[in-house]
């Protein structure tokens, strides 16, 4: 796996299905993921079990 | 509660279960027919698709259960009064080959076999994946988010989006956040944002652009290239069949060879391939409701890899780590 430095340049962007943010934050963290804060723009951001930030908005 | 599609992909138990009937009540179905609500009986739903079972001495119905979202939901199976199940008869997984253009799509069905005494567990997943045998592995899950976009972090994002918009054909919609493709239900969304991340090393992400034949692979590349792109050594072979390229902000790319079975029918823009262990595979199968098409340890190969792939339309790939160092480059 190539190695990180700093921050991906590439992301996944995710939208819940009908649900809310919040509740699809929860499942995902029961999935693998680790929360990784609030962007500027509210956008929650996560990290996959390797490391990789996604994000999720409504 | 409104569950989604489609009927895709479902478990039998092991095959030591040895009485048909319990088998199919243990049976479970993780992706869900659009549309319908609870209770719908396939039977009744899909007449049509019945018919075209092979063996007909036994319909099965599903009757989807009501499931919260994020829960794996059960599907109890019962045969139909029209035929009994024989204790003696396997269970069989049969792939549908109903015509989705007119009915929502179903991916498989149950039917009953006489043939063999050892009963498959597993689906066969429908030849649009280009995965003709069986996968012993059968994923399961609730779709609960969907991959909106792949977003890109570019120092110049309307020339980068220009860029893919001429490779891909697509328009461009400028928003606040910056410069966004749209995708399709096929294909996924591309956005470009303002960022300032200098790439060092290499992308654990990349783009790969199918192509129908070697000429359009040639023509691909050099549209590409006359867009900007350049040329990649990742230490790829001249015999792999897969040009690698970077676009005008570094980010990797491939143009895979014409008769990629793994890839066939899903566009142009065919797969995101990331670099990753097994587990963040099955994370993201988890995550997207994308079932496994593909496990390195469960399904031997030269070039082990975990894929994940949208019932219809573009898939993503998860190389071993073994892949960074430049073989296995595509």
């Amino acid at each position: 796996m190539a190695p990180k430095h700093g921050r991906n340049r590439q992301r996944f962007e995710l939208s819940p299905v009908d649900a809310d943010v919040a509740a699809e934050v929860d499942r995902l963290v029961a999935l693998g993921a680790t929360p990784h804060g609030t962007a500027e723009d509210g956008t929650t951001e996560l990290v996959d079990p390797d490391g990789n930030e996604f994000c999720l908005t409504a | 509660m409104l569950v989604r599609r489609p009927v895709a992909h479902g478990a039998l138990p092991p095959a030591d279960v040895p009485d048909a009937e319990d088998q199919l009540r243990r049976a479970r179905v993780a992706e869900v027919e659009l549309g319908h609500r609870d209770d719908v009986l396939l039977e009744d739903a899909y007449p049509e698709f019945l018919a075209q079972l092979p063996d007909q001495r036994l319909h099965l119905g599903l009757t989807l259960l009501d499931v919260p979202a994020g829960q794996v939901p059960d599907v109890r199976v019962r045969p139909s009064e029209r035929a009994a199940v024989s204790e003696q008869d396997p269970v069989h997984v049969d792939q549908g080959t109903h015509d989705d253009t007119r009915h929502p799509p179903i991916r498989a069905g149950l039917r009953s076999g006489s043939r063999s005494s050892a009963a498959p567990a597993c689906w066969t997943f429908p030849s649009e994946t280009g995965v003709r045998e069986p996968v012993p592995y059968v994923y399961r899950a609730a779709v609960a988010s969907r991959l909106s976009a792949l977003g890109y972090d570019a120092h110049d994002p309307l020339r980068l989006a220009a860029f893919w918009s001429s490779l891909l054909a697509r328009e461009v919609v400028e928003d606040v956040r910056g410069a966004f493709l749209p995708g399709t239900d096929r294909q996924v969304g591309l956005r470009f944002a303002p960022g300032r991340v200098e790439r060092v090393g290499r992308d654990r992400v990349h783009l790969h652009l199918t192509s129908a034949s070697h000429a359009d692979q040639d023509r691909q590349v050099a549209a590409a290239l006359s867009l900007g792109a350049a040329h990649l050594d990742v230490g790829q072979r001249p015999d792999e069949g897969h040009v690698v390229l970077a676009d005008p902000e570094g980010n990797e790319f491939c143009v895979i060879g014409a008769g990629s079975a793994f890839l066939s029918g899903c566009g142009l823009l065919g797969e995101i391939a990331c670099d990753g262990t097994r587990e963040v595979g099955l994370f993201w199968a988890e995550a997207l409701g994308w079932p496994l098409v593909w496990d390195q340890d469960r399904r031997p190969r030269s070039s082990p890899r975990t894929a994940v792939r949208r019932s219809r339309g573009v898939a993503r790939r998860w190389r071993p780590s073994t892949a960074g160092t430049g073989s296995g480059s595509s």
